[in-house]
Parts: C-alpha cells; structure tokens; sequence
C-alpha cells in the first residue's frame, strides 16, 4: 500500500481526522524545509504538502505568493526540491505531496519529472492547471 | 484551410486550457454564450451597431503619401485604429464582450491593464452598459500612467492596486485571475488580448477581426489589388491578429509581427518572445514565453506598457511555427524614431505600440518599389503616452 492510502487507514483506525500541513518549499532556504518537515511530522502532521514555488502564482494568494518569492530569491529549483526529498526519506516516511504550477513541470519534462519525483519518494502531485492523465 | 482552434481550444501545439478546475465552469459557459451568440442575427446586428455608431466604425484606411515619399519606396496606408472610441482598437473586443455579459445576465465585470487602454476600453464598456466595474493594474504602472487610472474612476471604475509581483501587467492578470475564482457565478473577466484560456484567445480574435474585414475591402477599394505586406505591433497579439485574420488564405500577402526589442535583444531587456522565448504555459494558455530553465517567468521591458508582457498568443505561436507569419522586433529607440517621424511626417501622433509597427516600415519600405503596397495598423494614438516620450527626452511638463 502507499503512503497516502496508509496514512489514511491508520487516521481512519484510530478514528482521527487527517491533519495535513503545507510549507512552500524552500522558503527561505531547502535546508529550513528539510527540518521543518522533520518537526512536522515530529509534531503529528499526518501529511505533508510541499509548494514548488512559481513566479507567478494565480490560484494563491498573497501570502503563498510571498513565501514563493523568498524561496526563489534562495534558487530554489524542482529540480533541487526532488533532491531535499530525497534527502528526507531517510530520516522520515510521512507522506509528502508536492503542489506545483503546470509550467514547472512542462519545462522539467513531464516524463522525467513523474520519473524522478516517484524515485524521490514523492507521493502525490497537486498541479495547477495540469492535464488529467499525468503520471498515469 | 482548417477552422482554428479545435475543440479544445488548441491552435496546433498551443492555447488549450490550463486554469485551476474552479474556472473551467466558467470558461464553459463562456463558451457556450459565445457560440450562440455569434449564430445569433439579433447579436450580431446589436455588435454591428454599437460598432458603428458609439466605436465609430469603419475606420478610414489612410494613403500616408509624405511617409512614402519620405521613406521613398512602397506605398504606405495606415489603417486608423487610432480613430476608434477611447483611442486604440481595444474597444472592439469590450463592446462585443460587454454584450456577452448583457447575455449571460452577469452584473460585475473585473479586468486587468498595463498601460490602462484596455482598463479604459472596459471601464466604458461597464458605463455604457451599467454594469460594476472593477480593474486590476500593478502599482508601477499605476505610477507611469496616472492620467488613466484617473479617467478610468472618472467612469465609475473602481481601479485596485496590485502590489504582488513585479507590480505591472502580469501581476495585474494573476490578481484578476483569483478575483474570477472567487467571484466567478456574479462576473466575467474581460481579458484585453488574445490570451488567456479556451475561448478567450479565438473571441477576442473574431472580435477584433472587424479591422482586417475593413482594410481588405478599403485596400482593394483603393489600390484594386490586395497589399503586398501587413505589419502590426504584438503584444499579446490582439491588434496584428484582428487585421491578419482576414487575409491568412492570400498566400501572396505576408505579414509581419512586430515585438517589442527593448533595449535590444542581446541586453536580455526586452518583451520578444519569438526571438529569445521558448514553450511554456502562462495565464492559462501554453504558448511561447520569456522564461528561465525552472520556467519561472522573466520580467520584460519596453518602452510601450501595451507590448511589456512575457507571453503571446497561442495563435501567433502557431503561424509562427507554421511560417505563415513573421516575426522580428523593434527596439525602444527605434520606436521613438518611428514616433517622432509619423508626428512631422503625417502630423499623427501614434501611441508607442504602434509606433514599433511604423519603425518596422521604415527599414522595409525603402527596400520595396512604387509598386508595392504595405499596409500598417495603427492600433492606437499616442496621446496617452505624451508624458512618457517627455520623460524619455528629458522634457519637464
């Protein structure tokens, strides 16, 4: 079973609701996100969402917008996210979901990203504007 | 040649609909309105009327005999845009989609602008037609076009500042954006060009194709023969694709798209897409773009707010690709040029995203004959940018 799925079940077992957190990714820096997730999880976040940040944000809003500008100021890239996944699956299995813009993923290569970000021990994909058959 | 775009809104490889799932309602409904709509004689017939009595259409296609003589090689006609109600042939497209709004029985509409012509266009529109008015525009442009943002709340508009981003245009169309997620079951979003998600990019098209229907009877009317050559500015794309249209099947007449240079191409300071850009997907529509290697959008310059955007309409994109239309540029001086030589030449003051179009003329005409024909849009007048060419030549007002 994923991650996703046992995560649930578990929730469902103990008869809680989900807690899922959101961070946008590499705001201020991926360093910080890497122990953030740690000490979510640590904290009893169920599962973790990730924002890969765009420079130009138009299903969020403000503060989202904001926090996506410092993580770029920092060269935060999809490319080096996939790697603070990487990083983080050997200290943590909480599930982690990454929330992106269509174009990062369009310029990445949307076979080579669906490739990597499984490889990294990515779980889910939220994508804004994305076509629906994706990583199928 | 085939209807474009498709079903699903693509021309080829691009346009489509990448918008969060929120507004797809929305965009369906739309489409739905317009195709009805334009089957509709009682629309069309409203359309025509408004067209002609309150845009004042047609607009004169204008023989500009001392610029030809001046430039000494084909002969140059100016189709005169500029004459159109509010001054640039932005109101085309919001008198057809205030109408639509009418239909749809919406009574807010929201809109972006850059250099404020299209946020002037729609700000009529809504007076003319009643309806709530609200404007997005970022607060840099707010700042260089003052005078606009002013006419604008002199029509009732409410115009709200956007301090996200780069506070210009594409900050202004993400903040409008999110206003339609919100708000989308009371208000239709006016988007100004031919960008944007399925239908916008082939509404706005077929609104603004009146003018290309105009110069093509006018041209022959004057000349007994089609052009030789159209030019027209793109920004996104809405003026040069409103006159192309109605040629795109004479294979003789090229056409030329004119960017925005900027500081010049090799400076990395400019708005041509075609020239440095590459393929990506933005504000809904996947076209050709400035973008880095993360596709994380590039901030643009050009001296005309109307052509500062990173993005152009997919249908450009297409005929680029299939090289039924060209594409080159114009830089910021070379449109100052352009600008300065129509106002002494021909006593017309165009505004600078027209002028881009007029600089393009001046290196292609002096290469052709007398027997020649090059037909120009003047998409709009220069009034609004007097300020800024004073600024530009050091002139205090």
């Amino acid at each position: 079973m994923n991650r996703i799925d046992s995560a649930f079940q578990q929730i469902k077992e103990r008869g809680e609701k989900a807690l899922i957190a959101y961070l946008m990714a590499g705001d201020p820096t991926l360093e910080d996100t890497e122990a953030y997730v740690q000490q979510l999880a640590d904290a009893g976040a169920d599962i973790i969402e990730l924002g890969v940040p765009f420079s130009d944000p138009i299903a969020d809003g403000p503060v989202i917008q904001q926090a996506a500008e410092r993580a770029l100021r920092s060269g935060t890239s999809l490319k080096k996210i996939l790697a603070t996944v990487r990083s983080l699956r050997t200290k943590t299995q909480i599930p982690l979901v990454l929330m992106a813009y269509y174009n990062s993923i369009f310029r990445y290569g949307e076979a080579a990203f669906c490739l990597d970000a499984v490889v990294a021990g990515v779980d889910g994909l939220a994508s804004r504007a994305a076509s629906s058959t994706m990583c199928r | 040649m085939m209807q474009l775009p498709d079903a699903r809104g693509r021309f080829g490889a691009f346009g489509g609909r990448y918008v969060p799932e929120t507004l797809i309602p929305a965009l369906d409904e739309l489409a739905r309105e317009y195709e009805k709509a334009r089957r509709d004689p009682k629309f069309k017939a409203e359309l025509d009327s408004y067209l002609r009595q309150y845009v004042g259409r047609p607009t004169p296609l204008y023989y500009a005999e001392r610029l030809t003589k001046k430039l000494g090689g084909a002969r140059i006609y100016l189709k005169r845009e500029d004459f159109c109600h509010t001054g640039a042939h932005k109101i085309n497209n919001t008198i057809g989609q205030g109408l639509l709004t009418r239909r749809m029985g919406k009574q807010r509409v929201i809109a972006e602008t850059g250099a404020g012509q299209h946020g002037v266009a729609v700000a009529t529109v809504a007076a003319l037609f009643g309806l709530q008015c609200e404007v997005y525009m970022g607060t840099e442009d707010m700042e260089r076009q003052a005078l606009n943002v002013f006419r604008m709340r002199l029509l009732g508009t409410t115009v709200t500042a956007v301090h996200a981003g780069s506070r210009t245009l594409k900050d202004a169309i993400s903040e409008a954006m999110r206003d339609w997620t919100t708000n989308v079951r009371t208000t239709h979003y006016i988007l100004g060009s031919v960008l944007g998600a399925h239908p916008y990019p082939m509404m706005i098209r077929d609104f603004q194709s009146v003018i290309g229907r105009e110069t093509r009877k006018q041209i022959l009317q004057a000349e007994g023969r089609l052009p030789d050559y159209l030019v027209a500015c793109v920004g996104g794309g809405s003026n040069s694709i409103g006159m192309f249209t109605a040629f795109l099947k004479d294979k003789k007449v090229k056409m030329v798209g004119v960017e925005a240079g900027g500081l010049g191409i090799e400076s990395g300071k400019h708005a041509a897409r075609f020239a440095t850009g590459s393929v990506g997907v933005l504000h809904g529509t996947m076209t050709y773009l400035l973008q880095d290697d993360d596709g994380q959008i590039q901030l643009t310059h050009s001296v005309s707010a109307g052509l500062d955007y990173a993005a152009v309409g997919p249908e450009h994109a297409f005929y680029k690709e299939a090289e039924r239309i060209s594409y080159t540029s114009a830089t910021d001086e070379e449109a100052m040029a352009a600008f300065d030589l129509l106002c002494r030449t021909e006593g017309l003051m165009p505004a600078l995203e027209s002028a881009h179009a007029v600089a393009h003329v001046m290196k292609l005409a002096p290469k052709l004959t007398r027997s020649q024909v090059i037909v120009v849009n003047l998409s709009g007048r220069g009034d609004k940018d007097v300020n800024q060419v004073a600024r530009i030549k050091g002139v205090n007002l």
